[in-house]
Order: structure tokens, then C-alpha cells, then sequence
């Protein structure tokens, strides 16, 4: 067994895991779903032990790079396995396979989904394996498909056109991806990222045709990450997809695509520097997609709309890693910071759509106040509940739960003053959106407390349970945890990070207290007549389709006039 | 460049802006795929068309042919076509439920009806 | 008011891009030879085919090529879902039926020798134009035209939704199961595994190719069956 085996086996397996579901249309009927079920779980969990059996590959901060099929010549698809893409897949394996589980007890039991959740699995270890500009799109676009499959088969006819709209921004996207593929090939003759970035360093140098260029294939990859502005397809892609979809959605689809980004920022000559105007976009989107989420009604999309905030949270830090490279000291304090609050976020979010999402359903009510009382209506709530409020808690970032230690880090790894307010208003907001998540827990108004016979409840079969309850246990271990992860991180890299990131000092934890009086007041304030009248202003603004697209190119836009400004001021590019 | 060449990556641009013009404006959902696959098909011409460029055969290397074109992106707009049509084809299977859920193919009035139910 | 805004966006949407396009596109540099010196001095060496592209979509970036039957997969699965759902809402309109006995015997009688058409660029594809992809393309649009040919008296499989499906399964598996032979044997991913059973290079090439025409010839003609006919089958 080769080291390739091990490389590939995340990608591999899954892919012929789906193949062997693909042919179990011919196998007698009784038969079919368990082999599906084994395959899933045997390909899944076999990833996670190959992708296991990497890390002493990575370890230490080491790389492996070479071309698929050991091609000579200058054609063949590259490919790299380092330290940061390992424990992105890594991190994407583990929801992939916790959603999975949670799917056997409530999600959709189609062989066509188990077939497309595994090739899903497959394209994510693909797109964060390739060190090409071609590859890279093609497993961007095996990435989207199988995302708008997934978001169509929510039960609702809104996952439809949600699933179509996400659909057709995407595809126009990826058009201009290649595009910007087709001028570096231009100037350069080669797709590979390594070449490409050695050509255009000593030979071509930067014309407006490679800035152009660059700028099509970043924006065109950070709005599957709905980054502000080119956020409008996710709240109804998240929030009309089953559940199990939403977890995988919120949790790693919106996030692979920013790794992705990552390894054409560090190998490309002024690409890097487009982080430090995602870090602004980041920080403001922390503090917009909380607020609109404070305004929804509907509880799949308030959770939807904070994914929205929460990338931005991590963009901030990412954003600001990427333009700073990775040569310099503090890159790795702030990939470690950004890397561990996706974790944590990728925990809390997938439980609280796998969780609220079942409520909803047994209650067949989407309308938060209408969920009033739900701990007396549900009786798979009732059991899960503590469970809940770790998830809970997380988004509120309450002390001695993983939340906290999340924003802990990732505000001692930022730079500016400006956005460590901004982040600190998105967190006093994320406190009311905890107490307004709540709402479930409490009793019914006594005008509808009438002879009501509770719905037939849809039961919380036991895969569901066992997976909400182990990212609860997640969460609550992850809290005090958070050291030993830093220490994992440190060794992974082969660098400490524990000199930028210490402890909490005792002004941070007076701000804390100060976010959750803040955050409470918020609340209590958004229960008044104006406060309700303020937010259903917000809740319905206008949004249009158009918006989408003006919000891609203005982006673009925006980035080529970055990029300019950079390349003809004095200052020299790295 | 020459006349010729300007001319002719100026026609592919004006195919290029029609497809997104459909996609973005024309509220029909037929009409936004078909102007998804012109996009596509756009691109695929500038591809192969800026590749022939480069020299004057079919890279099929038959004895003694020397000078072709580029191949690679040839090949590459195999992958593109393909990917674009069953982009479109999935596009349209959603346009058709669509239509038949609600009725008609226009996007606004399918987004006021379907947020009407929640 | 929402037209206006609607119209705003829609054109500097159009605006930005065709600014950005032209500065993109119009461009003095040549366009670089590196990938056509390189396949036309090894290619042939390498993979066997004298067909440059082939060579490249089979050989140097197979890799590629697999992503793309996976979108075709992709593609007539989620197609298939979709229409699959019966929509409670709406009856279905009757499709009106405007076969015509010209149509039928035409397209009938066209049918088979479109597939041989098929069959042959899927074939030949390493050594004149063509290949899986071009030759799955003109076998799908032969399943049309026997489908178009005839409805009462199905007499070839090649009409049947299941036997496409069943095809389709078989030759996706078998793609998958090539590619990972090339990591069995050492070769790599996708590598060319020929050598190791003492064949020339270019069988794996033709394998490859027919192996990946059967599967966008099942493939799409499936798609088309299931819009042309609009029921599961």
C-alpha cells in the first residue's frame, strides 16, 4: 500500500462507495438499503482512518506535492497534501459523517441521496487535494451540483427555487472562474498553480489582463462562501434544505471553498493580498447577518442568516492570515484562531439545525413563536434539550463552552481596533439570538393553551439522537479542550502559536459579562412595539435576484480596483 | 491584434453579454437557462478559437503533419460542454416542476407564490 | 418600482462585466505553445494516441475526465429526481402528440445508422477527431432518434429507461474501478496501466474511449428519453 493509496483514499473510496450504491438498483429490494447504509458508513468511515493515517505525512508543517497519474511534461494535474488542507478534510470528514448518521434517523433515505451525499464527500477531499486551476473547477462545479441536488430535495416548494436560484448564480460564477482561468493560461501556458505562479513572477508579470484574471477566480470561489456582498443565495439554500443538508451546508460547503481560496492566495503574486479586504467584509458581515438573523421569524432561516455572520467571523481572521503570508509569524496564530472557531461553529450549527430542525418538524411549525412550549409538545426535544443549550450557548459564547474559547482566540489573533468592535457588537447581537432561540423552552401563551391534541411527532429515531448528543458533548468538552487543541495545532504546524494566543485576561472576561447585559438588553428591547416594527423593516427589505449578480460584479469590480491600487502604488508586492 | 481578431473576440464578447443579459433580466426561467448555455457556449468558442491560433493543423499527428493547434484547450471544453449541459438539463428538470407546482415559468411570481405558503 | 431596480442592477451588472471581459480579453501576448510542443513531440510515446486531444483527456489529465462523468451521473440523477416527483397541483398537460408516420419511419429508420455512426467515432476517437465524449454524443442522439422512430413497438433496449440506467451503472463503476487500478499497480491515479499486461498503451486509450461513450451515450440519452416522454421509466 502506497502512500498515494492513503492520499487518494478520501477521494477514492467515497466515489466507489457511491458506485457501489449506484448498482444496488439491480440487487433484490429487501437488500438495497442495507447495502447502502454499509457502503455509506464503510466509505465514510474508512476516510476518516485513511485521512488519520495522513497525519504523520503532515505533521511538523510538511508537504507533498506531485501530479496525478505521474505524468511528465507540463499537462499533468497537480496536486499537494499540506498541513492545512489535511485538517480541513479532516474536519470535513467528521460532519460529513456525523450528518450521514443523522440522516439514517430523520433525513432523506433516497439511494439518490446517499449516492450524492457520497460524491459529495468525495469532491470536498477532491477540491481541497488539487493544485490545479482546472481541477479546481471541475470539482468546484461536482461541488455545486451535488449542493443544489441536496438543497432541491427539501419537502417544500421554496427548496426548489432555492435550490435553482443558488443554481443559476453559481453557474454564471463559475463561467467567469473560467474566464479568469483562461486568461492566466494566456499568459503563462500552464494550469498548474505552482507554474503559473513561477511564470508570473519572472516572466509575464502583472498586466490587467492577469489582475482581471485573478479577480474573476477569487470572487467566483468566495461567493460559495457567501462572503458580504454575495451572500443572497444562502438563507434560502440553508434554510429550505433538509436538515441534514443544512448541517453539511453551514458546516463545511461554505467553508471548503475559503481553503480553496487559501491555496491560490499563497501561490499567486498579489492574490494574497485580497485578504485584507476580506477581513473588512468578513467584519462587517459578522455584524449584518446577525442583526438580519435577529429580524427572521422563520428558525431554519435565523439559523441560516447567522452562517452568514459566523463566516464572516472567520473571513476576519483568515482574510487578514492570508494577506499577511505564510512566512509571516503571525500566520499561523490567526489560521489556528480562524481554524478552531470553524470547528467549533461547524459543532453548534449542525446541532442546532439537526435539533430545531426536528422540533420543527414535529410541531410542523417553522414560525419561532409558534414554537412556544415546545419542551411540553416534543417529546425527542424534551430528551435532547441539554444537549441543546450546549449548542445553544456555543452561539452565545458563553464561558466554559467552546463558543467562548472560539471568540476568545479569534479576537486576541485580530488586528485593527475597528474590527474588534465590530466583532464585539456581532457578538452582543449573538447573545439576543441565543435568548431569542430560547423561545422553544418557553410555556405556552394561555390564550393557546386549547384542546389541543399534540401532532403525531415524527420520532427522534436513535442515529439522531446519538449525533445531537455527541456534538453536544463536543461542545462542552471543547471549552477547557481548547489548550489541547492549541497544542495539536502547534504540532501540526511545526510552529507554537502559543505566544499570540494566551489565556483570557480579566478585561476580556469584564467584556464578556458586558456582551451578555448588552445582549439580553437587546432582547428584552426587541420584545417592545418599536422593536418588533424595526425588525420586520428589516426582515422585509427588498431582495431580488438581479441583486445577486450586481453584488458578484460590483465585488469583482471592487477587487480589480484593489488590485490595481496595490500594483501601481510604490509599495512593493511580495 | 489585427482587424480580424478584434473583430471577431468583439462578436464572442456581444454572445457572452446576451447570455448574461438573459440570465440576469429575463424573468422567464427557460429563458435564464438558455442564456446560461449561451454563456457557456461562448466561452467555449473563445477557448478553441484563440487556441487555433497558434498553428495550422488538426492536432492529429498523421505522418508529417507538424504545426497544429493547441489541444489542450480542446480538450478542456470536453469537460466544459459536458458540465454545462447537465448543469442545463438539471436547471430545466427544476424550471418544469416549477412550472407545474405553480404555473407559470416567471420568477417573481413564483417566489411570491412559494414564500406565500410558508 | 421593483422593474426599475430590477433593470439598474441588471445593467451594470452587464456593464461590469463587459468592462471587465474586454480588458481581459483584448490582449497583444501570443498565445503560449508549451502544452502543443510538449504533446507533439511525447504524446504518442506516452500514451499511443496520435489524436493530441485524446491524449490528454485520456492520459495526462484523465483525472479530469472522471470528474466529468461523475457530473454526467450527476446530472441524469438529479434530472430524474425531480421529474419523478408527481406534483399534486396541477394535472398534467397532454402532451399532444405530433408524430407523424413521416417522422417516425424517417427518424425510425435514421436511428440505427446514427448509433454506427456513433459507434465509430467512439472507436476511432485515438486516431481521427472524435472520442468517448463526441461519440456518446451521436449514440444519445441515435436513442433519440428511435425513441422519436417509435412508441407502441419498443423493439430495442436501447429506448428502455431501465436498460440505460442499468448501463450507465455498469460503465461508471467500471470508469471508477480503472481509475483506482492505476493506484493498485503503482501507476498512480488513472495511470496507464497497459504496459503491465503487455499491450500497447493505446488500448487503454480505446477502452477508456469506448468505456466513457457508452457511459454519455446512456447518459444523456436517458435525459433525453425522460423530457421526450415525461414519465419515470
Amino acid at each position: 500500500m502506497t502512500t498515494e493509496w492513503i492520499i487518494f483514499a478520501p477521494v477514492a473510496l467515497p466515489l466507489f462507495g457511491a458506485s457501489i450504491n449506484l448498482t444496488t438498483k439491480m440487487m433484490p429490494e429487501k437488500a438495497a438499503p442495507l447495502v447502502q447504509r454499509l457502503t455509506a458508513f464503510v466509505s465514510l468511515g474508512l476516510s476518516l482512518f485513511f485521512l488519520i493515517l495522513q497525519y504523520p505525512l503532515v505533521v511538523g508543517g510538511r508537504e507533498l506535492a506531485g501530479i496525478i497519474g505521474n505524468w511528465s511534461g507540463p499537462l499533468g494535474i497537480a496536486w499537494r497534501l499540506d498541513a492545512l488542507s489535511w485538517a480541513a478534510t479532516v474536519l470535513g470528514f467528521i460532519i460529513l459523517l456525523l450528518s450521514w448518521l443523522y440522516s439514517l434517523g430523520k433525513g432523506p433515505s433516497s439511494s439518490t441521496f446517499s449516492i450524492v451525499y457520497l460524491i459529495q464527500a468525495a469532491a470536498v477531499a477532491a477540491v481541497l487535494l488539487t493544485n490545479d486551476l482546472f481541477n479546481l473547477f471541475v470539482t468546484l462545479e461536482i461541488l455545486g451540483i451535488t449542493s443544489y441536488i441536496l438543497i432541491a430535495m427539501g419537502k417544500k416548494e421554496a427548496a426548489k427555487l432555492a435550490s435553482l436560484t443558488y443554481l443559476l448564480i453559481s453557474g454564471t460564477a463559475m463561467i467567469f472562474f473560467l474566464m479568469g482561468v483562461y486568461g492566466l493560461y494566456r499568459l503563462t501556458g500552464s494550469l498548474s498553480l505552482p507554474v503559473i505562479a513561477q511564470n508570473l513572477t519572472q516572466g509575464a508579470g502583472i498586466s490587467p489582463p492577469v489582475i482581471v484574471s485573478i479577480s474573476f477566480i477569487i470572487t467566483s470561489v468566495i461567493m460559495r462562501s457567501a462572503l458580504l456582498p454575495l451572500y443572497g443565495w444562502l438563507p434560502e439554500a440553508h434554510a429550505q434544505a433538509p436538515h441534514a443538508v443544512s448541517a453539511i451546508l453551514s458546516g463545511i460547503m461554505v467553508k471548503t471553498p475559503l481553503f480553496a481560496f487559501t491555496r491560490i492566495a499563497l501561490a499567486l503574486p498579489l492574490a494574497g493580498q485580497s485578504g485584507s479586504l476580506l477581513s473588512w467584509a468578513g467584519s462587517l458581515a459578522a455584524v449584518v447577518g446577525n442583526v438580519i438573523a435577529f429580524s427572521q421569524t422563520d428558525i431554519k432561516r435565523v439559523l441560516a442568516y447567522t452562517t452568514i455572520a459566523q463566516i464572516g467571523f472567520i473571513v476576519s481572521a483568515w482574510g487578514n492570515a492570508v494577506s499577511l503570508g505564510a512566512n509571516h509569524p503571525r500566520f499561523y496564530a490567526l489560521i489556528t484562531a480562524a481554524l478552531i472557531y470553524a470547528l467549533i461553529h461547524a459543532l453548534y450549527k449542525s446541532q442546532l439545525f439537526m435539533g430545531y430542525g426536528h422540533l420543527a418538524d414535529a410541531l410542523k411549525e417553522r414560525q419561532l413563536n409558534a414554537m412556544r412550549g415546545g419542551l411540553e409538545r416534543s417529546l425527542g426535544f424534551r430528551t435532547m434539550f441539554l444537549f441543546m443549550l450546549a449548542g445553544l450557548f456555543s452561539l452565545a459564547g458563553l464561558p466554559g463552552l467552546a463558543g467562548y474559547s472560539g471568540k476568545i482566540l479569534l479576537n486576541q489573533a485580530l488586528d485593527t481596533e475597528l474590527k474588534s468592535v465590530l466583532l464585539f457588537v456581532s457578538g452582543v447581537i449573538s447573545v439576543a439570538l441565543a435568548f431569542k432561540l430560547t423561545t422553544p423552552f418557553w410555556p405556552r401563551p394561555r390564550s393557546s393553551l386549547s384542546a389541543e391534541v399534540g401532532p403525531q411527532e415524527p420520532s427522534l429515531r436513535f442515529y439522531s439522537r446519538i449525533v445531537i448528543m455527541v456534538l453536544g458533548l463536543g461542545l462542552i468538552l471543547l471549552g477547557p479542550g481548547v489548550d489541547n487543541l492549541l497544542g495539536f495545532f502547534s504540532t501540526l504546524w511545526g510552529r507554537s502559536v502559543w505566544g499570540e494566543l494566551k489565556h483570557p485576561s480579566f478585561e476580556e472576561i469584564l467584556k464578556t459579562v458586558f456582551s451578555f447585559l448588552a445582549g439580553f438588553g437587546i432582547f428584552m428591547l426587541s420584545q417592545t412595539q418599536h422593536g418588533q416594527r424595526l425588525l420586520t423593516l428589516i426582515r422585509e427589505r427588498p431582495k431580488s435576484f438581479e441583486g445577486l449578480f450586481a453584488a458578484f460584479f460590483m465585488g469583482t469590480l471592487l477587487l480589480t480596483l484593489f488590485f490595481w491600487f496595490q500594483t501601481s502604488s510604490p509599495q512593493q508586492f511580495r | 491584434m489585427n482587424h480580424d481578431t478584434f473583430f471577431e473576440l468583439l462578436f464572442i464578447i456581444l454572445i457572452f453579454l446576451t447570455g448574461l443579459w438573459a440570465v440576469i433580466f429575463d424573468p422567464n426561467l427557460v429563458k435564464k437557462v438558455f442564456g446560461l448555455s449561451v454563456l457557456n457556449s461562448s466561452v467555449v468558442i473563445l477557448f478553441i478559437l484563440e487556441g487555433s491560433r497558434l498553428g495550422e493543423n488538426t492536432p492529429i499527428l498523421e505522418d508529417g503533419i507538424k504545426n497544429v493547434v493547441d489541444p489542450l484547450p480542446q480538450a478542456l471544453m470536453l469537460t466544459a460542454i459536458v458540465i454545462g449541459v447537465c448543469v442545463s438539463a438539471f436547471a430545466l428538470a427544476l424550471s418544469k416542476h416549477l412550472y407545474h407546482t405553480t404555473g407559470t415559468f416567471n420568477i417573481h411570481e413564483i417566489r411570491r407564490k412559494v414564500h406565500d405558503d410558508n | 418600482m421593483n422593474k426599475i431596480w430590477s433593470f439598474i442592477w441588471s445593467f451594470s451588472s452587464v456593464l461590469i462585466a463587459a468592462l471587465l471581459i474586454a480588458f481581459l480579453i483584448f490582449d497583444q501576448a501570443p498565445w503560449p505553445s508549451s502544452s502543443r510542443d510538449y504533446t507533439e513531440a511525447s504524446s504518442v510515446q506516452d500514451t499511443g494516441a496520435i489524436n493530441l486531444v485524446s491524449s490528454i483527456y485520456l492520459g495526462y489529465r484523465a483525472y479530469d475526465t472522471l470528474g466529468e462523468t461523475i457530473v454526467l451521473l450527476l446530472g441524469v440523477l438529479g434530472t430524474l429526481g425531480i421529474l419523478q416527483i408527481k406534483s399534486n397541483n396541477e394535472p398534467t398537460r397532454q402532451i399532444q402528440k405530433r408524430r407523424t408516420e413521416f417522422l417516425k419511419v424517417a427518424s425510425g429508420k435514421l436511428g440505427p445508422i446514427v448509433l454506427v455512426f456513433g459507434l465509430y467515432v467512439m472507436l476511432f476517437g485515438h486516431v481521427s477527431p472524435g472520442g468517448g465524449f463526441q461519440g456518446g454524443v451521436v449514440i444519445a442522439s441515435g436513442i433519440v432518434f428511435l425513441a422519436m422512430g417509435t412508441r407502441e413497438a419498443v423493439y430495442s433496449p436501447l429506448v428502455n429507461g431501465g436498460f440505460l440506467k442499468k448501463l450507465e451503472s455498469l460503465t461508471f463503476f467500471l470508469i471508477v474501478l480503472s481509475a483506482l487500478l492505476g493506484l493498485i499497480v503503482n501507476v498512480g491515479f488513472f495511470g496507464n496501466i497497459a504496459p503491465l499486461v503487455n499491450i500497447k498503451p493505446v488500448y487503454f486509450i480505446v477502452m477508456l474511449n469506448v468505456l466513457i461513450g457508452l457511459k454519455v451515450g446512456s447518459s444523456l440519452g436517458l435525459l433525453c428519453l425522460v423530457f421526450l416522454w415525461d414519465e419515470a421509466t
